[in-house]
């Protein structure tokens, strides 16, 4: 399998009063394309950070990290704000839409971010479609539920067709069954537009939508499936 | 509990900086007021009583009381005496002088006996402590006793010494004045005097007006006259002249009434007439602390207002902020009565905490205010009193009351919330219109301004007599303006988002993400906006009305003063003339002697130099009758138009082409223009006029104008009635040569254009000795006039006035920033993650802050000058005189409005750099809140 990320030995400390704290040690980790990843965890083992760490929002203390060959953890402060905006979407764990865009403009902005050369509009209500939510495009965000607000994001970042998209407990605020919902549209994104998927999430009854699972606990590795 | 606030406070240190500069500059300027127009009034008082003694020349503050014959009985006398003394105690005022000038009533005639059939009057006199305030120029000074042969010692004025031809040493027999036991009185002229210096107030009346009075020891005057058995009457003359130099205004009140007190009282003893020089000047200057105190309290109300809602405002973000504590608090049960009293106990603190700074900073504030010499602009005050009263605690209780409200009504709101409808009105949310607009606030708020305007423009005339009459003016115009700047910027605040959208509209799909995404913000949360808005424009428009007022008020009243004048300076001697010799030898014609003028031509200093006949009370015949008091000038047209000062814009045409005209016609003139409009009089017709000694010419009319330098067109007169009437006047203007050959030598006025300085004038007033009639430098005229406490105080409140604008507005503008930065951090981490650099953030918010904050800036700025130009030439009415002929134009001045845009651009910069500050501080991890380990 084609691996579109991996890490070496990345580790993230901490400024605490005292000694440094280790939020992560020793992970290495690879991720393959066009799959669902997911990382595992209670609250603290790190995942966040790992997956910060991933998306190029945060450096490792110590160790590499790369995305289809090249060491972002090399990259400059520009170069990983371009690398972020033009291949990677994200998916937060606060529901994190615009408050003052439509869903349709939430959408959009992606594409405007991205500088997508295409027909924006088609685009935009093709990615809502996907989500199943291509009738509530008119609608601010404060107007939808959190699962609808949810898929609007999850839209949003898949919009300008990243390479891999990173979900931080996207199903966190959800119920059961809208998380479920959630999920398999990640699966469908993953097989219908090949886009690779990194998810964190607590939530055991998940693990087996994906294909590749690990678990981390106290910052550390603890277990791998496939 | 107050650890807790104390606690609280802390957190939140930059709403709390917040909170202690606006009320600091609420209490200081509420504390300020009282003292500062005490200050003022205080000035203005010594000023009118100083001006009193340079134009009357007479010392203000003297009650006389004088009678032709009292009781000659001592204890009478020293009654009365004691009385007089004690009206420093009743009055408040210590006692410069008392002046006992006691005489006996009937004058005795002699004969001189060295000139034959020369008959002498003399009348015994004394005044108190004479010996210090004489120089005995002849003889010696009087003996205080008889000598042995009982004649009295007596010294004369040198006046009356020549007038009387007294010879020193001689004795004069007074034949009808006899003692008790029948022995005539018999005095000794010993010696005479003059004044001591010509300014002691002491002589009321000089010592050459005492014509036939011989002055004996005062002490003796008593004893040998002042007894039941010297039979004839003796009068009295008492001076008291107060040291007013400490004088109050709130004394003045109290010395009218008593005064009044002190006439009846010695009518009804027998004393016959009591005065006073004071009773007119106080009861003027009355009426002027009447218009100070209200015009300086009208102008404040803004000021505390903004501050005020300044306060309201921080308050009520400050709560906002902490709305889901209080929510939390509520849900454990703490009560609604627990909550606001920990909020009083805060804006408590608060209050203290500003007043320690606020009490020494309203002293510093006053001296500010006391020193403005124009808007903006300061001078040094030498002496200036800082008065403290016991108002201005009563101020600054007032003020501390209102800042508490501001800062506890707020809390009295939403204590009501508990938690479940916090999250409630969290997500109700936005894009419904602000309170104001769905009730048409700014719709009827025009309306309610418009209609005072309107009215106000109805009875102007009403109100510049209402004015100089000395009445203040209505609060209620300057209420009008008010409500006319808010509900004016708040109907531009309703008509923007049209104008955002049409921009919108044209460009979304150009502009980058920054740029779309704040233009986004700015259309679609209009509500949050709404208050910083209001409060920036507000403020704004508060500073551009305040630097247009100023300006105004100041332009008005120096162009009236310039063109009141007529030239740089303008002088005019007093002329000889050969009166005394007509009146001896009436076959004499009168005439003037022309002083030298060449003198002046050879001045260096004057760039142009001119003689104008300036004489008001020239009659002009007109069908039915003739017109008196009309202005004649006759004027040397070339001259006069290079050396005197004066607007084109006044005319119609550039006043040089009625000057070339008047030059082309030895016996032309030119009239004002109402001899045509009131007695039809026309181009070309032949119009005769006289002045007073009877002289008169003719000429033909040339033209018409309405203004011309010094002619003033109406102005308002005092009539008998004590009310001011608009009195239509009249004007002449005719070739100064032509004048001259008609009515022969005829005083005239001296113009001059000065260069850079005026000094040479008063150098050479000084080097010749020289008495004018008329001495006017404009410089020194317009300097007087700033120094006025109508006028010095208006700049003075105006300047601190648009100072507290420009602060609030910094500080405001932080606020909302700093705010509207914090709620949006995790915003900013969403575009962050999504790859937006942070330049690109910086450039969103630059836009947004650009939309927002300039278009408040411009509807401020907008708004501040359609309201000073609507309202201004109503309440320049405040500041008119009896004279005021220019008419009025509602100006900024440039460097004002440089100074503004300045101190705004830097306004911004500064907002600008703390904000970038703290954007580049956020983590976007830490924003979004993605990291919880």
């Amino acid at each position: 399998m084609e691996n579109i990320m991996k890490t070496e030995g990345v580790g993230r400390a901490f400024k605490t009063q005292g000694d440094d704290f280790w939020a992560l040690k020793d992970i290495t980790v690879e991720i393959p394309k066009g799959k669902l990843t997911i990382l595992r965890g209670r609250s603290g083992s790190g995942k966040t950070t790992l997956m910060n760490i991933l998306g190029a929002l945060d450096l490792p203390t110590e160790g590499t990290v790369e995305f289809s060959g090249r060491e972002i953890t090399a990259l400059s402060e520009e170069e990983r704000t371009t690398l972020r905006r033009n291949r990677i979407g994200f998916v937060f764990q606060s529901i994190a839409l615009i408050p003052m865009m439509t869903a349709y403009e939430n959408v959009d902005f992606a594409l405007r971010m991205a500088g997508y050369k295409g027909d924006r509009k088609e685009r935009v209500m093709e990615c809502l479609h996907l989500v199943g939510l291509s009738a509530r495009a008119d609608h601010m965000p404060q107007e939808l539920s959190g699962g609808e607000q949810q898929r609007i994001a999850i839209a949003r970042a898949i919009a300008h067709r990243p390479e891999v998209i990173f979900a931080d407990e996207p199903t966190g605020a959800l119920d059961t069954m809208t998380g479920l919902t959630v999920v398999k549209i990640f699966k469908e994104l993953c097989e219908k537009e090949g886009v690779t998927i990194v998810m964190t999430t607590h939530d055991v009854g998940l693990m087996e939508f994906g294909d590749q699972v690990y678990e981390l606990e106290g910052g550390r590795l603890t277990h791998e499936e496939e | 509990m107050l650890h807790f606030v104390l606690q609280k406070l802390l957190n939140k240190k930059w709403m709390v900086a917040a909170l202690l500069v606006g009320n600091i500059l609420l209490f200081a300027i509420a504390a300020a007021t009282p003292i500062y127009t005490e200050t003022t009034l205080q000035r203005a008082l010594q000023t009118s009583l100083g001006n009193y003694i340079e134009e009357k020349n007479r010392y203000p503050m003297s009650l006389q009381v004088k009678t032709t014959a009292f009781p000659r009985d001592k204890a009478y006398i020293a009654e009365k005496t004691e009385l007089l003394e004690k009206s420093s105690e009743v009055f408040g005022l210590p006692i410069e002088l008392m002046v006992k000038y006691v005489y006996i009533s009937e004058d005795s005639t002699t004969t001189d006996l060295s000139r034959e059939n020369r008959k002498r009057t003399a009348r015994i006199s004394s005044m108190s402590d004479l010996n210090d305030h004489i120089e005995i120029v002849q003889g010696s000074m009087y003996r205080t006793e008889p000598d042995d042969e009982g004649i009295v010692d007596a010294i004369v004025p040198l006046k009356c010494l020549r007038d009387q031809a007294y010879l020193i040493g001689e004795v004069i027999t007074m034949n009808s004045f006899t003692y008790a036991d029948g022995s005539p009185v018999q005095i000794r002229i010993a010696g005479a005097f003059t004044s001591k210096s010509s300014d002691d107030i002491y002589w009321a009346s000089a010592p050459s007006t005492y014509t036939t009075s011989v002055f004996i020891d005062q002490d003796l005057f008593y004893r040998l006259f002042v007894r039941e058995d010297f039979e004839k009457s003796v009068s009295g003359n008492w001076f008291v002249f107060y040291d007013y130099s400490d004088m109050r205004v709130s004394q003045i009140r109290n010395i009218l009434a008593e005064t009044e007190n002190y006439e009846a009282v010695f009518k009804k003893g027998g004393w016959h007439t009591c005065f006073n020089n004071y009773g007119t000047v106080l009861t003027d200057f009355l009426s002027t602390e009447k218009r100070v105190r209200i015009t300086f309290f009208v102008l404040e109300v803004p000021i505390l207002v903004i501050l005020a809602a300044f306060i309201f405002m921080v308050a009520r973000q400050m709560l906002d902020m902490e709305q889901a504590e209080i929510a939390v608090l509520k849900s454990r049960g703490v009560s609604r009565g627990q909550l606001i009293r920990i909020y009083l106990l805060q804006s408590i603190v608060l209050s203290l905490i500003s007043l320690v700074i606020a009490v020494p900073f309203s002293y510093l504030l006053v001296r500010i205010l006391s020193s403005a010499n124009a808007f903006l602009q300061f001078v040094r005050r030498h002496n200036l009193k800082v008065i403290f009263t016991k108002e201005s605690l009563l101020y600054l209780g007032s003020a501390a009351v209102l800042s508490i409200l501001a800062m506890v009504i707020p809390v009295i709101k939403r204590s009501r919330v508990t938690i479940v409808n916090h999250r409630q009105r969290k997500n109700r949310k936005r894009s419904e219109k602000p309170i104001w607009q769905r009730f048409f606030f700014d719709l009827i708020l025009l309306g309610v301004s418009g209609y005072g305007l309107f009215s106000f423009y109805n009875q102007r005339e009403l109100l510049s007599e209402k004015v100089l009459s000395g009445a203040a003016l209505d609060p209620m115009l300057y209420i009008s303006s008010s409500l006319f700047m808010l509900g004016f910027g708040l109907f531009l605040l309703r008509i923007l988002p049209y104008i955002e959208q049409l921009i919108y509209r044209i460009f979304r799909e150009k502009w980058s993400p920054a740029l779309y995404t704040s233009y986004l913000r700015v259309l679609r949360t209009r509500k949050s906006q709404d208050f910083i808005m209001v409060f920036l424009f507000m403020t704004l428009a508060i500073g551009v009305f305040d630097a247009v007022a100023a300006h105004t008020v100041n332009k008005n009243s120096d162009q009236n003063i310039e063109y009141i004048t007529g030239a740089d300076i303008v002088v005019k001697e007093r002329w000889a003339d050969n009166s005394q010799a007509v009146a001896e030898d009436p076959s004499l014609e009168f005439q003037y002697f022309e002083p030298n003028y060449s003198r002046y031509m050879n001045l260096e200093g004057p760039e142009s130099i001119t003689k104008v006949l300036n004489d008001n009370d020239v009659s002009v015949s007109v069908q039915g009758g003739k017109v008196s008091n009309v202005q004649l000038l006759g004027i040397h047209t070339k001259e006069f138009g290079e050396t005197a000062r004066f607007d084109m814009k006044l005319l119609p045409e550039h006043w040089y082409n009625y000057l070339n005209v008047l030059a082309k016609s030895e016996k032309g003139i030119l009239l004002s223009t109402n001899f045509r409009d009131e007695y039809g009089i026309a181009l070309g017709d032949t119009v005769y006029f006289r002045n007073r000694g009877g002289k008169s010419a003719r000429g033909v009319v040339v033209g018409f104008v309405d203004y011309f330098p010094s002619y003033i067109r109406r102005n308002y007169v005092k009539g008998t009635d004590g009310i001011y009437r608009e009195t239509e006047r009249f004007l002449v203007v005719a070739n100064l040569s032509y004048i001259q050959e008609q009515f022969g030598i005829t005083p005239y006025e001296i113009w001059m254009k000065a260069g850079d300085s005026t000094a040479f004038i008063y150098k050479f007033r000084d080097e010749n000795n020289l008495s004018f009639q008329k001495f006017t430098d404009l410089s020194a005229s317009i300097q007087k006039s700033r120094s006025g406490s109508i006028l010095q105080g208006t700049n003075g409140i105006l300047t601190v006035g648009f100072c507290v604008a420009l602060v609030l507005c910094t500080v405001g503008f932080l606020i909302y920033w700093i705010l509207s930065i914090r709620e949006r951090e995790l915003q900013f981490g969403i575009f962050r993650a999504m790859g937006m650099s942070m330049k690109e953030i910086i450039v969103m918010l630059l836009n947004e802050h650009l939309y927002i904050s300039l278009f408040a800036i411009l509807i401020g700025v907008a708004d501040g000058f359609v309201t000073s130009k609507l309202f201004m030439p109503l309440i320049q009415i405040g500041y008119s005189s009896a004279d005021t002929t220019v008419p009025l134009s509602v100006s900024a001045s440039q460097a004002d409005m440089i100074r503004l845009a300045v101190i705004v651009i830097l306004m911004l910069a500064v907002c600008l750099t703390i904000l970038s500050v703290i954007i580049r501080r956020l983590k976007i991890a830490q924003a979004l809140k993605l990291g919880e380990d």
